[in-house]
């Protein structure tokens, strides 16, 4: 268990670090809801390695269910919140989900290896390290990754829209 | 924030804001993991990417993996061996104890959440050291983990009927007063629906 217990502190870290900010206060929540999966599955294969997959994996779905469902924040009162205090003002929000939006829909009219290149980089990966994921060779990878950009901008571009 | 269209187009996509669309078909996090990790073709590392292209939630999940793994790059694994190597510097003492309950999707609605009945951050006293919640629908059964801030298990009650879980003295033994108490309830509705709450936190009392 102690095992478990020593992975809190940078796992509260990196989700902090990763979460969008409306879901930064709930990353010790969302850890301690990790980890009390991991101890309630009890696999017996208890290798350090396996404990932070393990926590990892169930960190992961505990941020996906609550990106998913951001309405079911339920406080001490018993009354039901959005968890979104940090978010500034609904009319905001609504321009933040249209830009997302627009986005989304851009990558999905990409040619599929040019969105790759543009997934790879705005998940921050490196031009070498999308170079070695994808074999593309390092002009290839710079080529797709600058061309998907451009169309990105184009695409944004026509529906009005600056991230 | 990023200066620049890609920077802020980068901003913008890796932290989607909230109601954001997610999808629902979502791979498991194990195989973004492995993807991460080098550990998939890249045929399987696009369709992944795909996915989270149109997932906010999946975007999220990437950009934890990707700061997980800073090396996930199939040309350096030399984080595994340095990841293991430090992990198992830590202490490796009390074993986890068996309690296989496959991973479920679990719910927590406005509609039939569990919460705590006792008021957030109470100090109990240890002779009467009682967690309560509110009741699901009749037939609902509850687990409940307690551990302390280090999440180190002090207490576990698994299919309860009974909406409290007493903590005996000897499991608090070890805390000191005031420590802080973490504890969650996971319920199974008659209907077989899996709701958790969000932590609650409970203190003892000097």
């Amino acid at each position: 268990m102690d095992d478990v217990a020593q992975l809190r502190p940078g796992l509260v870290a990196l989700v902090r670090r990763v979460v969008p900010p409306w879901l930064r206060d709930h990353a010790e929540d969302i850890v301690h809801s990790a980890i009390a999966q991991v101890i309630e599955r009890g696999n017996p294969e208890r290798s350090p390695s396996y404990l932070m997959r393990a926590a990892h994996n169930a960190a992961i779905d505990e941020i996906r269910r609550r990106i998913r469902r951001p309405e079911i924040g339920i406080e001490h009162d018993g009354e039901a919140h959005a968890v979104q205090a940090k978010t500034p003002d609904p009319a905001r929000s609504t321009v933040s989900r249209e830009i997302d939006r627009a986005i989304r829909a851009c990558l999905a009219a990409l040619a599929a290896p040019r969105r790759a290149a543009v997934m790879l980089f705005l998940l921050g990966y490196s031009r070498s390290e999308a170079e070695a994921m994808s074999g593309w060779g390092k002009k290839r990878t710079e080529h797709l990754t600058y061309r998907g950009l451009a169309d990105m901008r184009d695409c944004l571009g026509a529906k009005g829209i600056a991230p | 924030m990023s200066d620049g269209f890609d920077g802020k187009l980068r901003d913008r996509f890796t932290e989607p804001p909230w109601g954001a669309e997610s999808r629902t078909d979502c791979p498991d996090a194990e195989q973004i993991q492995a993807a991460a990790r080098g550990e998939a073709s890249f045929a399987e590392v696009e369709a992944l990417l795909d996915h989270a292209a149109g997932c906010a939630a999946c975007t999220v999940a990437w950009r934890f993996t990707r700061e997980a793994i800073p090396s996930a790059r199939r040309t350096d694994r030399r984080w595994l061996a340095i990841a293991a190597a430090v992990v198992v510097t830590l202490s490796a003492g009390v074993v986890l104890r068996t309690w296989i309950n496959p991973p479920v999707e679990l719910r927590s609605t406005a509609r039939d959440a569990i919460r705590a009945a006792i008021p957030d951050g109470a100090e109990l006293p240890r002779g009467a050291f009682v967690l309560r919640w509110t009741p699901g629908p009749p037939g609902t059964r509850y687990t409940v983990l307690v551990t302390d801030e280090r999440l180190t298990p002090v207490a576990r009650g698994t299919n309860l009927d009974a909406t409290e879980l007493r903590v005996s003295e000897e499991a608090l033994a070890a805390l000191p007063a005031r420590a802080r108490v973490l504890w969650q309830v996971r319920a199974i509705l008659p209907d077989g629906t899996p709701v958790a709450t969000p932590t609650f936190v409970a203190r003892v009392a000097p």
